[in-house]
């Protein structure tokens, strides 16, 4: 694997891959803490977001005016193919190491 | 409506700032969540929390991952801009040289003396920082509780150190070492033959094999060059030298296993070179022996010695992570208690006092002698400040009182599309430009100067200044501050001046912050004032040092070390000295009066018929016959030694006689005391003496003539007419002195000291002080005056007119001199009558640490006062003077 994610960005880029065109900054605190139940910063969420745009993957693009947020637009990232393939691989890796775990019982 | 502005009002300033840092392509993202949330928060938390949610949520993003998003933009305006500003400003500067030279010279003294506070600062507090446990290390100091009084030690009982390393836990690491100044070392070759003698006067030292592992001299240029740490000084009759000793011995390093003789008489083997300690540590130590060797010398009890006590035998320790100081001290104390009389203990406690104030306490000593209080440091750092403020006063003030000379610029540029940001931009590239001009005229002066003022700061500056790190960082710190300082006022000024009325000169030189300048000059010449009145004190208190009386004779007295004891080599020594004609008494005695290096003993006193709990301790001198004679010591009541005198008669000090209850010294005389637990005669009492310096009072002294205690010899010089030896004279006696030395005792170096210079070092650190201030004055001064006179130069030249027509009118010289000089005097006086009582203040409390004080008079205060007008009125007057006396009719005929 040539590029590395770290465990909080895999989670922002898992998460804008859910919220799809409401992945903004608020909202994926917000989904954070309803699925994750994790208080994240605002800041620390648009760091990892500008980090995954310069990895290439996410796109974003400015929204629509609205009245709230002082007219101002949002900025909506959305994932990319090269996030989606990355995202996949993760996934694929962890239940391949997690198969060599010897399967023990806690019963 | 209302509601939304107060929530604009809430955010606005706080979005502005975010906008400032962020870049431009997130701005409107970020700033949109931010607000998204605070509207949230509004209504569910309230204004109060949401408002200071947002400035935390603003804040955080003001952090590298952001910030270094911005990209450096290059609008292609701006560099042209910055082109046409820095030519601009060069022209100027070199236009107005005088101006440009005046700014500059002020800009670069104060740099250069900023730069080198700095460098001082930073080295004294530098002193034994870089051991790796120097948080956790402390020194263990001995307090007693003696008549009320408390007294401050650094020596331990040899037993103590033992104890802590067997019994306390909470010790990571225990050291003992102790430090012996003028040691003689002769080295011996295979066959045990001397081939030379050397006299160390500093830097013997005797440790144990723990010290390197308390001090390991981490971070500095310190190795092992030979040898190692855990072995080199296990062994008994083992020494470990410096690199700079060995060459110095050996020629070389390579010299394991050679033989030196210490003292005449304890061969050491050399287990161990390493390379020099650095000049900032309060450990000098050049020739480290074994602490085994002191061991076996002294036999084992030894080890078990809780009672004698010498104030260069000290211990260090490390206390382990999270153990607590005090805990520590009460431990110490328990097993103290356990091990002493309990009269001993009830008075006499042990502290530990960190590593960081070995340096700085004045209460407890250091083997370097030199203690840096941390007030010195502070006042060393608040004149550099005040250079700062001074050097951006004088700035300030030439560059408003310029403003008005600009203002056509300003107006012009202005009206050609400028804003007053550009203005602005350009006035502070002027500013900027002239500081780097004088910074780099700084480094190189402060590389020339560094060199030549190693006397007068006190120690060597290991680094050249450009080759420093630390030197750039200051530099580049003091050029922002001074720009800041200095250069954003003006250049608000400048860029005010509205374009109009700017271009008809209708401005007058009151514009531009007047007043402003009026409270400035007052306030620099407080500051300078404070410091010429302070620095006129001080040097009149260390000239009190040198000149009292200190009741007894220091005048051309020379102490030589004496070998051997033995009373009939005394006795010839003695007599070939005398046959010298400017020798005119010998004496030999254990101690001196007084003086920073001499040995000390302590023993106890109590009068006969008294309870061992009421014995003092004083300070045992022994001393023949001459002793008194010789140092002039008058005698109050009894009689001195004479020759036949045996070992239990004691002559006592008054302040020892008035201590132990006697009424009157005459009381005194033929009672019997007890010391030591033998009794004694008291034959007579003498006056008080200062054995100490003027920072202490007169301590408890007796005098016993016991020939086997002697240490020193006193020799009095007499010039042939009867007074003091003149230089020549001085020479030739020491010559004379050497050679029969010599002749007496082959096997010896032969060393004196003056008893003056002995004396002197006690105010070592106060003399350096007040060198520097003296200095430092001066460059006050220069920086006021330059101020002023660069002032007065631009105001006289502006209103060359203005004194012509008053010339023509029938104004004298001296009534235009005074029109324009006495506002000028006016703020020196005011600025005088500002700095008096802080003055007074700052200079009584630095009174109150000496026993002996000079009396405050008033023309202490007002002699440097009048002395800064005089000075002033030079740098005004000068000026002044050419432009009232030209003729009046050259300044009105050229319009």
């Amino acid at each position: 694997m040539k590029e590395y994610l770290g465990e909080f960005e895999e989670l922002v880029l898992t998460i804008v891959g859910i919220l799809r065109e409401e992945a903004y900054g608020n909202a994926i605190v917000a989904e954070i803490r309803e699925r994750v139940g994790r208080e994240v910063n605002l800041s620390a969420v648009h760091v990892t977001l500008y980090r995954l745009e310069d990895k290439g993957y996410v796109t974003s693009q400015m929204g629509g005016v609205t009245k709230a947020r002082g007219g101002r637009r949002k900025r909506i990232f959305t994932i990319t193919n090269a996030g989606l393939v990355m995202l996949r691989t993760m996934k694929d890796v962890r239940i391949d190491l997690w198969k060599l775990i010897p399967q023990l019982n806690y019963e | 409506m209302n509601k939304m502005r107060h929530k604009a009002d809430a955010t606005g300033q706080l979005l502005r700032l975010l906008e400032w840092f962020c870049p431009p392509e997130l701005y409107e993202g970020i700033a949109g969540d931010l607000l998204e949330k605070f509207e949230v928060e509004v209504k569910l938390l309230g204004m109060k929390k949401a408002r200071r949610n947002f400035f935390w949520g603003v804040i955080w993003f003001f952090r590298p991952e952001i910030i270094l998003r911005n990209k450096l933009s290059f609008n292609p305006i701006n560099i042209i801009m910055l082109k046409s500003h820095l030519k601009v400003a060069g022209k100027r500067i070199w236009a107005r040289k005088t101006n440009s030279f005046v700014n500059i010279s002020g800009l670069t003294l104060g740099i250069v003396c900023t730069l080198i506070i700095a460098m001082v600062i930073r080295y004294e507090l530098s002193f034994d920082s870089y051991h790796s446990n120097a948080d956790r290390t402390y020194r263990i100091v001995r307090v007693s509780q003696i008549e009320g009084q408390l007294e401050y030690r650094t020596g331990v009982v040899p037993a103590l150190p033992i104890a802590l390393r067997n019994d306390l836990s909470g010790l990571e690491k225990v050291t003992a070492m102790s430090y012996q100044r003028n040691a003689q070392v002769n080295v011996i070759d295979d066959k045990g033959n001397t081939i030379e003698k050397f006299q160390e006067g500093e830097g013997c030292a005797i440790v144990d094999e723990s010290f390197f592992e308390v001090f390991d001299f981490n971070g500095t240029n310190f190795k092992w060059l030979l040898g190692d740490a855990k072995s080199a000084l296990t062994a008994p009759n083992t020494v470990v030298l410096t690199r700079s000793i060995a060459e110095k011995y050996f020629q070389g390093i390579n010299v394991l296993g050679r033989i030196i003789k210490l003292e005449k008489m304890l061969d050491l083997k050399v287990t161990g070179i390493v390379e020099d300690l650095p000049a900032n540590t309060d450990f000098p130590f050049k020739l480290l022996m074994s602490h085994a060797t002191l061991q076996q010398w002294r036999g084992d009890s030894f080890v078990t010695d809780w009672n004698s006590l010498s104030d260069v035998y000290q211990s260090y320790v490390v206390l382990r992570e999270g153990v607590s100081k005090t805990d520590i001290e009460q431990q110490i104390a328990q097993i103290h208690a356990a091990n002493v009389f309990k009269e001993i203990s009830s008075f006499r406690s042990y502290v530990l006092q960190p590593l960081a104030q070995v340096h700085s306490d004045v209460r407890f000593g250091n083997y370097n002698l030199r203690i840096v209080t941390v007030e010195s440091i502070w006042a060393l750092g608040i004149i550099g400040g005040f250079l700062l403020v001074m050097i951006c006063i004088n700035f300030i003030n030439l560059s408003t009182a310029q403003a008005i000379t600009r203002s056509g610029e300003v107006g012009i540029r202005k009206v050609m599309g400028s804003t007053r940001w550009q203005v602005v931009g350009q006035a502070i590239t002027e500013t900027l430009l002239m500081i780097i001009i004088a910074s780099a005229v700084a480094m190189m002066a402060s590389t020339l100067i560094l060199n030549k003022a190693q006397p007068l700061i006190g120690f060597d500056i290991p680094n050249e200044p450009y080759a420093d790190g630390f030197v750039w960082v200051c530099l580049l710190i003091l050029i922002v501050v001074i720009t800041g300082l200095a250069g954003i006022y003006p250049a608000l000024v400048l860029s005010r001046y509205r374009p109009v009325q700017a271009m008809k000169k209708n401005l007058d030189t009151s514009s531009g912050g007047f007043r402003l300048r009026r409270i400035l000059l007052v306030t620099q010449f407080t500051i300078m004032q404070i410091l010429i009145i302070s620095t006129f004190i001080a040097v009149r208190q260390m000239h009190l040092f040198k000149e009292v009386n200190m009741g007894f004779d220091k005048e051309a007295v020379i102490n030589v070390e004496i070998p051997n004891r033995s009373e009939d080599k005394l006795a010839t020594f003695r007599n070939d000295m005398l046959s010298l004609s400017s020798i005119d008494k010998v004496s030999f005695s254990l101690s001196l009066p007084s003086g920073l290096k001499r040995p000390r003993w302590f023993w106890d006193i109590r009068k006969k018929g008294t309870d061992a709990s009421e014995n003092l301790v004083y300070e045992y001198q022994s001393v023949d016959h001459q002793y008194l004679d010789l140092y002039d010591i008058k005698l109050l009541a009894g009689r001195g030694f004479i020759e036949a005198d045996g070992t239990d008669y004691i002559i006592i000090n008054q302040t020892l006689s008035s201590d132990l209850g006697f009424a009157n010294p005459g009381e005194a005389v033929n009672s019997q005391v007890i010391v030591n637990g033998q009794t004694m005669t008291v034959i007579g009492v003498m006056q008080d003496f200062y054995s100490n310096s003027f920072k202490e009072h007169f301590d408890k002294v007796g005098l016993v003539k016991s020939p086997p205690d002697y240490r020193l010899a006193s020799l009095k010089l007499n010039g042939p007419d009867g007074k003091v030896a003149s230089y020549d004279n001085l020479r030739q006696s020491l010559e004379y002195i050497k050679r029969k030395w010599d002749e007496h005792f082959p096997e010896s170096v032969f060393t004196y000291s003056f008893l003056d210079e002995n004396v002197e070092a006690f105010y070592k650190e106060e003399a350096r002080l007040s060198r520097l201030f003296q200095l430092f004055s001066f460059v006050f001064l220069m920086i006021g005056c330059l101020g002023l006179y660069g002032l007065v130069s631009f105001i006289v030249n502006r209103k060359t007119k203005e004194m012509a027509i008053r010339k023509v009118l029938g104004a004298s010289v001296s009534q235009i001199l005074l029109l324009f000089s006495k506002d000028y005097l006016r703020q020196i006086a005011v600025a005088f009558v500002l700095a008096t009582p802080v003055a007074y203040y700052l200079m009584s409390a630095w009174l109150n640490g000496f026993a002996k004080q000079i009396e405050l008079h008033w023309w202490y205060f007002v002699g440097p006062g009048v002395f800064v007008l005089f000075t002033a009125l030079l740098s005004v007057g000068g000026q002044t003077w050419k432009s009232a006396t030209a003729n009046p009719s050259n300044k009105l005929r050229n319009e």
